[in-house]
């Protein structure tokens, strides 16, 4: 579905990634984990088509993310930049590919539990209230991979855990392959299916942890905090 | 009968007045705050009224407060000065408009077209740092003494913010936001429409302040050198006839229309800037 071959990039002098060989299946949910500045950020804006001028291959569903390949892919960043003069129906609007009736609109805004905010203004919500407009402005582009880039990482403890339970149920209502790259080895590790660990300056995959758990699953499960462990090693901590 | 339908009356019209006055009262009083702008120039008039009085000021250099508000209200009531006003906020409001309207045009050209920029701006600049006096000359022989001198003139100053603040505005767009428009293929058109100039209309109005207020820099060089209407004019007719009241009350309305016009800009970028 996802996949990268031998990927480099670099930035002028920099070079962000090396040979990365990554792949997500149909499907799946795959974490990206690494310390900073190892590229985990630059792998996930390569599959989306924001950076042009990179060495190997990158394709989704077959085709390269150059030629069209990345027109399948939504991205909810970091920061959930949303239009602030648009309202939340307006922002989610803009996931949509032509023109949809309000009806659909506030349908999915229900579905991120935001109903009642349709008219509100992004300044108007609270942090993790951004996120999930920003995060249905990704499910109405009702695409192939879904790709997170640190979503939660601004969001309190608490809110952050809700966001992420919040984020397994959407899933279930779609079938996107889902990357999702954080720092955050916990979540990586409650989330995914796999997690990619990435390493090195340049950044390289050091290691892929399978998450052999099904869901739901309990945070305290000790096959977690095994797989947590081997992630953590993995990351030299 | 008669005393029961009066009175039914009155308690009718009492409950309309309260709520008139409910819908018309301020909800946020007037602050004690915006009342203070208006001590320094009320202590200033009063000032200048005991100097003149004083003898410090001869009254042919600077007539009291009293004898300019005279001169006005009499030129006010006799018809005259409401031809000198209208025909200056006609011109005013005319170069604004094409002003305005070009800088809309260059601005969205140069901001969006990154060959458009390099062609035009270099120039545009340049012209920029032309006196406006300069170009009255030039546009006396081109347009001759008519109201299209004056008012291109005007234009001309109206121009230079609009189109300097909304390019750049343009061009200063947060990146974060149309890396958001490539990831979901909003179109070209609706990218304009729904995030370009939403994002540039904050600029645009900085620029749309600045270009009204040269405008009534411009009209003043363009009244004082050709025209035979106009506050320009009677602040130049109060030169040739010795009549600093007039001078001074012509200054005193230019200061006044200027201000309004600010005020009304200033509301107007409140209104349409609604976020942030």
């Amino acid at each position: 579905m996802l996949e990268t071959r031998s990927l480099t990039k670099a930035y002028d002098e920099t070079v962000a990634l090396r040979d990365v060989d990554f792949a997500a299946d149909d499907g799946e949910f795959v974490s990206v984990v690494g310390p900073s500045g190892c590229g985990k950020s630059t792998l996930l804006r390569v599959l989306a088509g924001l950076e042009s001028g990179f060495d190997g291959t990158a394709s989704v569903d077959g085709t390269p993310v150059d030629a069209g390949g990345s027109d399948d892919v939504g991205v909810v960043f970091q920061d959930p930049r949303l239009l602030p003069w648009a309202t939340v129906r307006e922002n989610v609007r803009l996931g949509f590919e032509g023109s949809v009736a309000d009806d659909r609109v506030d349908d999915l805004i229900a579905r991120v539990g935001l109903d009642g905010f349709e008219t509100a203004l992004p300044e108007e919500l609270s942090g993790g209230m951004a996120q999930r407009v920003a995060l249905a402005r990704g499910l109405a582009y009702e695409p192939q991979a879904l790709l997170l880039d640190e979503p939660f990482s601004a969001l309190d403890a608490l809110t952050k855990v809700e966001q992420q339970e919040f984020l397994l149920d959407v899933r279930d209502d779609v079938d996107a392959t889902v990357v999702l790259v954080t720092h955050d080895v916990e979540e990586a590790v409650y989330l995914a299916d796999r997690v990619v660990v990435l390493g090195g300056q340049p950044g390289t995959v050091v290691e892929n942890v399978n998450v052999p758990l099904d869901r739901p699953r309990e945070r305290t499960d000790d096959r977690l905090i095994e797989t947590r462990k081997r992630v953590t090693d993995a990351l030299g901590l | 009968m008669a005393t029961v339908e009066d009175h039914d009356g009155a308690t009718a019209t009492g409950e309309r007045l309260a709520a008139w006055l409910r819908d018309h009262t301020p909800t946020t009083p007037v602050s004690p705050r915006s009342v203070l702008g208006f001590v320094v120039p009320g202590l200033l008039v009063v000032c200048w009224h005991f100097l003149v009085a004083g003898g410090v000021f001869q009254p042919h250099q600077l007539p009291a407060p009293a004898t300019v508000l005279t001169t006005f209200v009499a030129m006010g009531a006799s018809g005259e000065l409401w031809g000198h006003l209208s025909v200056t906020i006609q011109r005013v409001a005319f170069g604004v408009l094409f002003g305005v309207s070009a800088g809309i045009l260059f601005g969205t050209l140069t901001g969006l077209f990154g060959l458009a920029n390099d062609l035009l701006d270099p120039l545009l600049q340049s012209l920029k740092n032309i006196p406006s006096l300069a170009w009255v000359p030039l546009f006396l022989l081109w347009f001759g003494i008519g109201e299209s001198a004056k008012v291109t003139l005007i234009a001309l100053g109206a121009f230079f913010p609009v189109y300097l603040n909304l390019s750049t505005g343009i061009q200063g767009i947060d990146e974060d936001l149309l890396e958001v428009v490539e990831v979901y293929d909003v179109g070209r058109l609706e990218t304009l429409r729904r995030v370009i100039f939403p994002a540039a209309l904050p600029s645009l109005l900085v620029g749309v302040r600045g270009g009204v207020g040269l405008a009534w820099m411009f009209v003043v060089a363009a009244e004082l050198i050709a025209a035979s209407q106009g506050l320009g004019f009677l602040l130049s007719d109060g030169r040739v006839l010795a009549r600093p009241d007039i001078i001074v009350g012509s200054i005193l309305l230019f200061a006044f229309l200027g201000n309004l016009s600010d005020i009304g800009v200033k509301a107007l970028q409140k209104r349409l800037v609604y976020w942030g």
